[in-house]
């Protein structure tokens, strides 16, 4: 008899042992950026691109129980309210896989737009709606056949997609401000759609907002809270303090009429940059700050009471956050998700490669590791630099702030040291960097270093320089960053170009007019845009100074992903490829267009689309 | 027989000492020094001049507020008087002000956590009242410019000579480095009677009411002010890249709107020059928006007020502010609450040329 209970002693201990997870990708990060829990509370599915994987938390017994793998790198990850079903979609190809959510066996697969990320279940899980960021709409697929119902068009970057309790509404946030006219004051749009119809119900635009990255609504519904950055891109930037340049806000809308009430989060002197999740109880929001490594709690009773003190055209009084904001609590670096998991908050700490278990009150429950600790190499240590706000003055960005993923923001700059109300100059992307100096518009700056070095801290961050090795990291993480991908439209799905991207690149390379009449060198696209960056180093004069401007001649960009980096030329004129030709009095001095046809330009545009 | 000086001294602000004390145990805890002020008893002075503040007698101690029976240790021994200690970030070095005789003048030492190597720090011919540690090591100290008038001076760098931050006029004692990196002080204008509590970089850039609420004041970084300062490493505070230019002679500001509230007519700014008896530099009309953009005469308390289209003064600010050479400050209006975010705008004055003031090159200076 005791040896019996003895065996079943043992067969119990090796049933409950759990295997070790083992990495996917083994020696690399995990970078956690997206989470969901699962309706009662218990697993974490989060999103860990790097290793091209889905992993599981358990929650109650504080551990890693999944890392389950794709072929690609997931960005999104949506759970069903029955808690049955997975969507994950795969920004590289376009790709949602809807699964069952306890075998990850694929049920179907949705080809969707381009670079698809947040997504959202209907609430009886028969339609999924999917944020394409870069073709700017949503689509409606239906779950049980995977077939895309229906596109939806939506603002810039859509990023984040969540269902209302009642599950009547489903709301597309956009990361990206709509590109305008540079000298307006750039808008970000939030979509409401009808989650039966997949109709528009309305669109609220928030002015002088941008880089939502999450979104939640209140339990009773009535309200979409979205954390997002309040940018002053208009002003000159001479200061920091005061949200000078930027300010963290809580975008509270009214989902009956579209009213916007922006609160700010920022302290008069303590800064939340970055804000990167939210999530929400009866009482309380948690919003999470990537560059400070926080997470703020707000009483929402306080801040949605301010509301009509806080329309979305009015000043933000910073000392208004005092009132909300109950707490701020330090969490894993750089966190990129929070989610509320039964009784527990749960952050992905994506530079930790973990997730972590807090208490409501900020202590730590626990720290689930996804992937077993791996060294930090330059870009490592440069990607920490680069997401910490703390190097500017009261720590009120990062660089990711104006350059989120390394890319751009895609707004129009005012700086003090080349004249206050002159030389405005359009942000341009980080990616694809490498080996296309020199930088900034004039060509100032040789290198990446001289341009992140000291007058960077002069004229923007208002602190003290990076320090000589994070100067060094910051650099490696920089030209660590791929260039943006072509656009997938211009480019087949075997890889081959499209007829038009054909016809455009032999526009690119032409020696000779329409007519026969030879063009002159320094008159041909590919003289100053060569292969394989598409840009000569050098700077030209392209017919674009304006009476803002000391200098007519700017650093000619590289073309790689051009098509992701709109607006253009110098100070972001041109909101389309198209326009940097087809403005008024350009003539042939951007190179020989003026005998192209619309047609020719189309082409001309698609192959560009494809570099 | 002549009585000898009673021995009785006051704490300043000691009340801060038994909240630090804590409870006894049976095992003897571990040390926690702070360094603190003792007055004479009833000698002390209100006045921020340190002759008033700090009488013969005043005096540097140690204490160990977890063992209040351990003696207080004096580290000012030599010194006829001394006050106003703050600990370096590091808590590698304290800076104090005392004086070597009693018709001396105050100067700025320092010395080791524990009182050694004390050696002059900054060379000052004026009484200097406060010092504190700037996050580089370099030192902040106010020091008399005229009777009754002071003003912020900042070690040199590489050992140059002091350099004034603060231009308001009036009395500017009492700097206290926030985390932040800047200096928060105590400032009274000339004829005023009252102190308000401005903050300031270290280069003098960026003048402006200090806007700090009740968890905000937590951000102190050194308890410089209070006279108790704990000897224990903290927090570096952010530094902060000079952006005055030496060379020049004038800095600029502008304005997003100057007009009170509600009001969309235009109108003029009257500036005026407080160095000495009020001097005019001169009115600017207010852009279609409410905006002006002028350039300043460097270093100079400024006030100015607003006037509409009748020549009537519709709000004005009366508290000093100036500008550094080289430096473009922008104030969001006169009429907001000081801790309003600015709009999203581009003023209209910033796309015209900088309008120059009385004292300021009219030409060739670029924006």
């Amino acid at each position: 008899m005791t040896a019996r209970l003895a065996f079943l002693g043992v067969l119990l201990a090796s049933g409950c042992a759990r295997e070790p997870v083992l990495p996917v990708v083994p020696g690399a990060h995990a970078d956690p950026t997206a989470m969901t829990a699962s309706p009662d509370g218990r697993t974490l599915y989060v999103v860990c691109p790097a290793q091209r994987a889905i992993a599981t938390i358990e929650v109650r017994g504080r551990e890693l129980s999944g890392l389950h793998a794709f072929s690609s790198a997931p960005r999104g990850v949506a759970v069903s309210r029955d808690g049955a079903s997975l969507a994950v979609s795969f920004p590289g190809d376009g790709r949602v896989e809807i699964l069952d959510a306890r075998s990850f066996a694929v049920r179907a697969t949705a080809r969707v737009g381009v670079e698809p990320a947040g997504m959202a279940f209907s609430c009886d899980g028969l339609r999924l709606f999917v944020a394409n960021a870069r073709s700017s709409d949503v689509s409606v697929v239906d779950v049980v056949s995977g077939a895309e119902v229906r596109r939806v068009a939506a603002g810039r970057e859509p990023w984040v997609v969540v269902l209302s309790p009642d599950g009547a509404t489903v709301a597309v946030v956009s990361r990206s401000a709509n590109v305008g006219a540079p000298d307006r004051i750039p808008e970000s749009e939030i979509t409401l759609l009808d989650s039966t119809s997949g109709g528009v119900v309305r669109r609220v635009m928030l002015p002088s907002c941008h880089l939502a990255e999450s979104a939640a609504f209140t339990t009773n519904g009535r309200r979409l809270l979205v954390p997002l950055v309040r940018v002053r891109n208009l002003l000159p930037i001479v200061q920091v303090d005061r949200g000078w340049v930027m300010s963290t806000v809580l975008a509270s809308i009214d989902v009956a009429t579209g009213g916007v009430a922006l609160l700010p989060l920022n302290g008069t002197s303590d800064s939340l940059p970055d804000p990167a999740g939210i999530a929400v109880t009866d009482d309380l929001a948690f919003v999470t700050s990537r560059g400070t490594d926080r997470v703020a709690a707000l009483r929402l009773a306080g801040a949605l009471a301010l509301e009509k003190d806080a329309g979305a055209n009015r000043p933000e009084h910073l000392s208004w956050s005092e009132r909300y904001v109950t707490a701020r609590f330090d969490v894993g670096a750089a966190p990129a998700a929070v989610v509320v998991a039964g009784t527990l908050l749960a952050g992905a700490e994506r530079l930790g490669d973990s997730g972590a278990l807090l208490e409501p009150d900020g202590r730590l429950a626990a720290r689930v590791r996804i992937v077993p600790h791996v060294a930090d190499d330059a870009a490592r240590r440069g990607d920490r630099v680069f997401h910490d706000a703390r190097f500017a003055f009261q720590s009120s960005f990062s660089c990711s702030s104006c350059h989120p993923d390394g890319h751009t923001d895609g707004l129009v700059y005012d700086f003090e040291i080349d004249g206050v109300g002159r030389n405005f100059v359009l942000n341009r992307s980080l990616r694809g960097v490498k080996g296309t100096g020199p930088f900034k518009w004039t060509g100032r700056n040789a290198s990446l270093a001289e341009q992140c070095g000291p007058r960077f801290a002069k004229v923007l961050t208002r602190a003290d320089p990076f320090p000589e090795q994070a100067l060094a990291d910051l650099v490696a993480f920089i030209e660590s960053r791929p260039a943006p991908s072509a656009d997938p439209r211009a480019v087949r799905l075997d890889g081959r170009q499209t007829a038009a991207v054909a016809r455009g690149r032999a526009i690119f390379e032409r020696t000779v007019r329409r007519s026969g009449v030879p063009i002159e060198p320094a008159d041909r696209c590919v003289t100053c845009h060569p292969a394989p960056h598409y840009t000569n180093l050098r700077r030209a004069g392209v017919g674009t100074q304006s009476d803002n401007d000391d200098t007519g001649t700017f650093d000619v960009p590289h073309l790689t992903g051009v098509a992701s980096k709109a607006p253009y030329l110098h100070d972001g004129r041109a909101p389309g490829l198209e326009e940097i030709w087809t403005a008024p009095g350009v003539g042939d001095l951007h190179g020989a267009v003026t005998d192209l046809t619309k047609t020719d330009l189309d082409d001309l545009v698609e192959f560009l689309k494809g570099l | 027989m002549s009585a000898r000086p009673r021995a009785a001294w006051v704490l300043v602000l000691g009340a801060i000492l038994p909240s630090a004390c804590g409870q006894g145990a049976a095992d003897p805890p571990p040390s926690r020094l702070v360094v603190v002020t003792q007055v004479p008893a009833a000698r002390a002075g209100s006045d921020p001049d340190p002759r008033s503040r700090y009488p013969d007698g005043s005096r540097i101690v140690l204490l160990d507020v977890a063992r209040p029976g351990v003696a207080p240790r004096v580290i000012s021994g030599g010194l006829v008087a001394a006050g106003a200690p703050s600990v370096r970030a590091d808590a590698g070095r304290i800076a104090f002000v005392g004086k070597e005789t009693t018709c001396g003048t105050f100067e700025v030492w320092t010395c080791g956590p524990d009182g050694s190597g004390r050696t002059r720090a900054v060379a000052l011919a004026a009484d200097c009242g406060s010092a504190a540690f700037l996050p580089d090591g370099r030192i902040v100290c106010s020091a008399a410019t005229s009777p009754g008038g002071a003003a912020l001076f900042v070690e040199g760098a590489n050992g140059g000579p002091p350099q004034r931050i603060t231009f308001s006029g009036g009395t500017d004692v009492d700097p206290t480095v926030l985390r932040d990196g800047r200096i928060a002080f105590a400032s009274r204008p000339a004829g005023a009677a009252g102190f308000a509590l401005l903050a300031v970089h270290a280069d003098g850039t960026g003048v402006g009411p200090y806007r700090g609420t009740e968890r905000d004041r937590a951000l102190l970084a050194d308890g410089g002010s209070t006279e108790c300062a704990e000897i224990a490493a903290r927090p570096k505070s952010q530094g902060h890249l000079s952006v005055v230019d030496p060379q020049t002679s004038w800095g600029a500001a502008f304005c997003v709107d100057a007009r009170p509230p509600g009001t969309s007519g235009t109108g003029r700014v009257r500036f005026a020059a407080l160095a000495g008896p009020p001097r005019p530099l001169g009115d600017v009309t207010l852009e279609g928006d409410g905006s002006f953009f002028v350039r300043l005469p460097a270093d100079t308390p400024v006030v100015l007020e607003v006037l509409d289209d009748s020549g009537r003064v519709v709000s004005s600010q009366h508290t000093p502010f100036w500008v550094r050479p080289g430096e473009t400050r922008g104030c969001v209006g006169c009429h907001e609450d000081p801790d309003t975010t600015p709009p999203n705008v581009r003023p209209l004055a910033v796309l015209r040329e900088s309008v120059p003031l009385a004292g300021v090159p009219a030409a060739g200076a670029s924006r």
